[in-house]
């Protein structure tokens, strides 16, 4: 079992800088999700933790042991790549067994852990086969088992699911987790996908051009996004911004926006208030903003009137797109309400929810 | 029954026959030499000088077949010739294989020029370089020795070889390679047992490609090699033409066999060169 640490890592290609002075820290038998948008580093993070790419700054620790001259293979690690990388002219079997195989495992060893390993991701029955007579999701399961049955001290998962159809998506994806328990390792795993990482992980790190945004449990990160990128990226569908000011008056604070006016919460009050003639974004995230014509769904609550342009039922909700002035909202709303598009409406805001951020620095108040 | 041949127009009836007479036509222009050199090689020595020629011999007989190997060395230069090219496709294969996998993987200074330079040794006639090598692999004990002329063909054919190499490995994705990598495999271990067993179908084009030029070759053998021991097929066929005269039949008849493995080492591999080397490993 180990921990796995980067300090004040860097990668540049050339003049592009890809990986910008990351500190990072995997505990022991901690699910770590890296998620990000395509391009901002986190494959070449992980590249750099199995050592298939060597790091321009900085220093990477697997365990006590400083790894940065230490070949792949003497790292310990087993990593299941984004395209599965089978080797197509070996049966799965033999696929398993490689691993295995070069670390000069006696035969009976290897059989007894591939076998295993078959079992306990139900491919026992395509043993004999070519990875080209396999399905998306059953490579899928060879990768996995490949890096399973050699029982390293680190799983790295470069989205491993992005291939596979929605439906197969969330069954490996309850799979993984399950699986994660079952071994007990340090897992990295790298995704684009908030979702995925959310239900995934013990703790995201959200990266966004080769640095580190912010790092934290899911949930923690979804409800204190500390700034404004973290707050776009994490929650689907996305959270609402406005330009907005802050006035006081006779002792309470309100947000302005362009046409509306929500006053604070005392809750809020002392932190809101340093953020006071500044131009700041107000964050509401889509499921805190409610139909007010829907009888005993939320009390409380700032009214907000907006003009409904689509209405998207997606069953257990529905989603508005609506405009408030010149700036546009997204709503999940109850699947009761009779929203119709280019209708006014009038919302119910959450605002002990609210995220205020400094329209300069980025950063949550 | 309807009938469906009414919508046949006699626009495409026309086409189709043109084309098809065409095709016969450049079907016996090809097939008509190899005809000429089966019938010749089965005829009497008299008979193949006979005016107006005859296409069905007269006489039948396979004396030059035999001859070929009782009067003449046949044997010796098949040896050589069969020795020569197979050590030329091994050799150039295994070696562009090992430096098409260093043009695909590495990114070292200097890498395209190298790259570029090697097709461009490509261009030079090949008649360009038999004089000079004949002056080094004499000056190095090499001339007139079967090591010599591999040495010679590897020449010509390594650029090639490597090219072709390189396009084939590089069809196999990295990951591969990485995947192996910290599967705990060595660079010289991905190459045997991960891209090496991958592009085997592929090596059949260079392998097919070394040896015809091995085999087909006559101006190297004829200015690198001297002795009887060291003839190969071509240079035999080509020694049977105006020692004293021709003898048409044995010349036809070595021709005809010379020309054999070549056919079937074709017939026997073209099979193997299948598409999709890599189906299966990674999700495109
Ligand atoms: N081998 C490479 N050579 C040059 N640039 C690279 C290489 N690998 C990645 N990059 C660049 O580094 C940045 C981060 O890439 P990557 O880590 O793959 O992003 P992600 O996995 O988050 O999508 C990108 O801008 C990409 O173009
Ligand atoms: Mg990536």
């Amino acid at each position: 079992m180990a921990e796995i640490r980067l300090v004040e890592v860097t990668k540049r290609f050339g003049s592009n800088t890809a990986v910008d002075r990351i500190n990072l820290t995997a505990q022991e038998k901690e699910f770590l999700v890296l998620v990000g948008p395509s391009g901002c580093g986190k494959t070449t993070t992980l590249r750099m933790i199995a050592g298939l790419e060597e790091t321009t700054e900085g220093e990477v620790y697997i365990g006590n042991r400083m790894v940065n001259n230490v070949p792949p293979k003497d790292r310990d690690i087993a990593m299941v790549f984004q395209n599965y990388a089978l080797y197509p002219h070996m049966s799965v079997y033999k696929n398993l067994a490689f691993g295995l195989k070069q670390r000069k495992f006696p035969r009976s060893e290897i059989n007894l852990r591939v076998t295993e390993v078959a079992h306990m991701l139900g491919i026992k029955e395509l043993l004999k086969r070519k990875p080209k007579e396999l399905s998306g999701g059953q490579r899928q399961r060879v990768a996995m088992g490949r890096a399973i049955v050699r029982k390293p001290e680190v799983f790295l998962f470069d989205e491993p699911l992005s291939n596979l159809d929605a439906k197969l998506r969330v069954q490996m994806r309850g799979e993984l987790g399950k699986l994660h328990r079952q071994l007990e390792t340090t897992i990295v795993y790298v995704t684009h996908d908030q979702i995925e990482a959310m239900t995934l992980a013990d703790r995201i790190v959200v990266m966004h051009n080769g640095i580190i945004m912010q790092s934290g449990a899911p949930m923690d990160v979804y409800n204190n996004p500390k700034n404004l990128f973290v707050a776009g990226f994490i929650g689907s569908p996305a959270m609402n911004f406005f330009d907005v000011r802050i006035t006081a008056e006779k002792g309470t604070l309100r947000v302005n926006g362009d046409n509306f006016q929500l006053t604070i919460p005392a809750g809020l009050q002392d932190r809101f208030l340093q953020a006071k003639d500044r131009e700041l974004v107000l964050g509401i995230r889509p499921e805190h903003i409610y139909d007010r014509s829907i009888k005993g769904s939320f009390a409380g609550g700032e009214p907000l009137k907006a003009t409904v342009e689509v209405v998207e039922p997606i069953g257990s909700q529905v989603i508005l797109l609506a405009s408030c002035g010149s700036e546009n909202l997204t709503a999940c709303v109850d699947p009761q309400t009779r929203a119709k598009p280019n209708a006014a409406i009038e919302f119910l805001v959450d605002t002990n929810h609210l995220h205020l951020f400094d329209k300069q620095t980025e950063k949550a108040y | 029954m309807r009938m469906e041949a009414a919508k046949i127009r006699p626009g495409d009836v026309i086409a189709k026959t043109l084309i098809w007479v065409f095709l016969i036509l450049v079907c016996i222009y090809c097939l008509i030499p190899f005809a000429w050199m089966l019938s010749t090689s089965l005829k009497t020595e008299a008979e193949a000088f006979r005016m107006p020629p005859t296409w069905i011999p007269l006489k039948l007989t396979v004396d030059s077949y035999i001859g070929i190997w009782v009067r003449k060395n046949f044997g010796i230069y098949f040896f050589n010739s069969t020795v020569i090219s197979l050590a030329t496709a091994a050799l150039s294969t295994f070696f562009g294989a090992l430096a098409g996998y260093g043009f695909s993987r590495f990114f070292f200074k200097g890498r395209r020029f190298l790259i570029g330079f090697f097709l461009a040794t490509q261009m030079l006639p090949g008649v360009l370089l038999v004089g000079p090598y004949f002056k080094i692999l004499s000056k190095v004990g090499l001339y007139d020795t079967r090591t010599g002329l591999i040495i010679a063909f590897l020449t010509i054919c390594l650029p090639f070889s490597t090219w072709m190499m390189k396009g084939f490995i590089d069809k196999v994705p990295d990951e591969l390679d990485q995947s192996a990598m910290v599967d705990g495999c060595s660079r010289l271990g991905i190459f045997f047992k991960i891209v090496l067993p991958i592009v085997a179908p592929g090596m059949v084009a260079t392998i097919l490609f070394a040896f015809l030029l091995a085999w087909g070759d006559l101006l190297w053998a004829l200015c690198l090699t001297s002795s009887e021991p060291m003839i190969t097929v071509t240079l035999g066929i080509a020694r049977t033409v105006g020692e004293f005269r021709i003898i048409w039949p044995m010349l036809m008849a070595g021709s005809l066999v010379g020309g054999m493995p070549a056919i079937i080492l074709y017939v026997f591999l073209q099979r193997l060169l299948v598409q999709g080397l890599t189906a299966g490993a990674v999700k495109e």
